[in-house]
């Protein structure tokens, strides 16, 4: 019975969290009035599987972070390309990164904004 | 130390047929009674107070064959006439002698009785009419039971004898009404001894199986005077109807205070039942600790990554 316990904590503590990457946005942009929208896309090879967009406002100054989390079908490697974008007229700032996740860890991704 | 000995072996002998008497349908008898082997050595090393005090326990004990109480009877007449001489002496001393040719009509236990005390049951023997019988203790049921009996120092047709019997009821407590006693004459024969049948089926008689007969002989004369009567209905004689037990010998048995074991030991402790069994809990209760431990492995929650400033994405 102890036995049991023990090996039961020992498996309880080896319990792994999901494989993500912390993508921290930064550049020199002030919010809104330089840019006022983050636009993201994520790419596994030439698919993309995921796009989303974020207001910027002056409470969400640069840098800014986003978690991606695979909790579905296993990305190797994955691509993120970043828009700043003002009005949903001009691009105003761009970025990319290629980043592989690794198995129940968080991998700290930096990628900087620069003018197209 | 002799007072708490006395105790001890009394208190013992007084378990012997508390578990043994059950059913008032079977009579158990001692091998040996402790307290009488104590009083003859008492009476040899010359403290007959002693000795009467051993037989007193002696006689209270339960389940003494008639050699047990012919001893006691004996010895305590012995015990009484070598104490300095007194009328309560003499008279307790002939109470006790006629109790045991009551008991023992041969006088076989005066073997045990000292000099006195046999010249005195020889006297006693010639100057009183005494009912001699020898007493039932085992007989076989089913069959009809002869009581012989004869009347030492009478004169031939000068009393008439009757036996009064009863079976006793299946009860532990033997309780019953005196007045249930079934008188039968018991006719004289050509030796002089007199005799009388108990037949199966007739006259309360069962006609089989284990029952205990409680009965007693009167003398009386031809006016209807009780010259003696051997066994009485408050203590009757009780004799064991049997089917399967020997004829005339009493079955002993060691007694607790002689080192035998109960008639009725400890009842075993029932079974466990099937539901109790290592071999049904042991495998269901592994199954339920090891589900509960896979369980808590399983439901355990996740560590969650560090969200960032605009939030989490879970990717498909």
């Amino acid at each position: 019975m102890r036995a049991l316990l023990a090996a039961a904590f020992l498996l309880a503590g080896c319990a792994q969290q999901d494989a993500a990457l912390l993508v921290t946005f930064s550049g020199a942009y002030r919010t809104p009035t330089d840019a006022d929208k983050l636009a993201i896309q994520v790419y596994d090879g030439a698919a993309q599987i995921k796009g989303v967009s974020f207001p910027l406002t002056a409470q969400t100054p640069l840098p800014v972070s986003v978690t991606f989390v695979q909790s579905g079908a296993s990305h190797a490697r994955v691509k993120i390309n970043a828009q700043l974008t003002l009005r949903d007229v001009s691009v105003v700032g761009i970025g990319t990164a290629q980043v592989d996740f690794q198995a129940g860890r968080t991998v700290q991704v930096a990628i900087d904004l620069i003018r197209p | 130390m002799q007072r708490l000995s006395r105790s001890i072996r009394a208190a013992l002998g007084a378990l012997l047929l508390a578990g043994q008497v059950h059913a008032a349908a079977e009579i158990q008898y001692r091998a040996t009674n402790l307290n009488l082997e104590e009083a003859k050595k008492r009476l040899v090393k010359g403290t007959p107070e002693e000795a009467l005090e051993e037989l007193k326990i002696a006689e209270g004990l339960p389940g003494n064959t008639n050699r047990h109480r012919a001893e006691i009877f004996a010895l305590r007449a012995s015990a009484l006439l070598a104490q300095p001489a007194s009328p309560e002496r003499k008279q307790g001393a002939d109470e006790a002698l006629v109790a045991l040719f009551h008991t023992d009509p041969e006088g076989a236990a005066l073997a045990a009785a000292t000099a006195a005390a046999q010249e005195r049951a020889k006297a006693l023997k010639a100057e009183r009419p005494l009912l001699l019988h020898e007493r039932q203790v085992t007989v076989r049921s089913g069959r009809p039971v002869l009581l012989r009996a004869r009347l030492s120092g009478a004169q031939p047709g000068s009393a008439r004898l009757f036996a009064h019997y009863r079976v006793e009821p299946d009860a532990a407590d033997q309780s019953g009404s005196d007045e249930d006693y079934v008188q039968i004459p018991l006719e004289p024969t050509r030796s002089g001894a007199f005799e009388g049948y108990l037949r199966p089926g007739i006259g309360g008689i069962p006609a089989g199986g284990e029952h205990v007969v409680r009965y007693f002989l009167e003398a009386r004369s031809p006016e209807g005077t009780l010259l003696d009567a051997n066994g009485s209905a408050r203590e009757p004689i009780r004799a064991q109807l049997s089917a399967t037990r020997a004829e005339g010998v009493p079955d002993t048995a060691l007694a607790l205070d002689e080192g035998g074991r109960a008639q009725n030991p400890v009842l075993p402790p029932p079974p466990t039942p099937w539901y109790r069994r290592w071999a049904v809990v042991g495998p269901i209760g592994g199954a339920v600790v090891v589900g509960a431990v896979v369980a808590v492995i399983l439901l355990q929650p996740k560590p969650q990554p560090v969200v960032g400033t605009l939030g989490r994405i879970d990717l498909p």
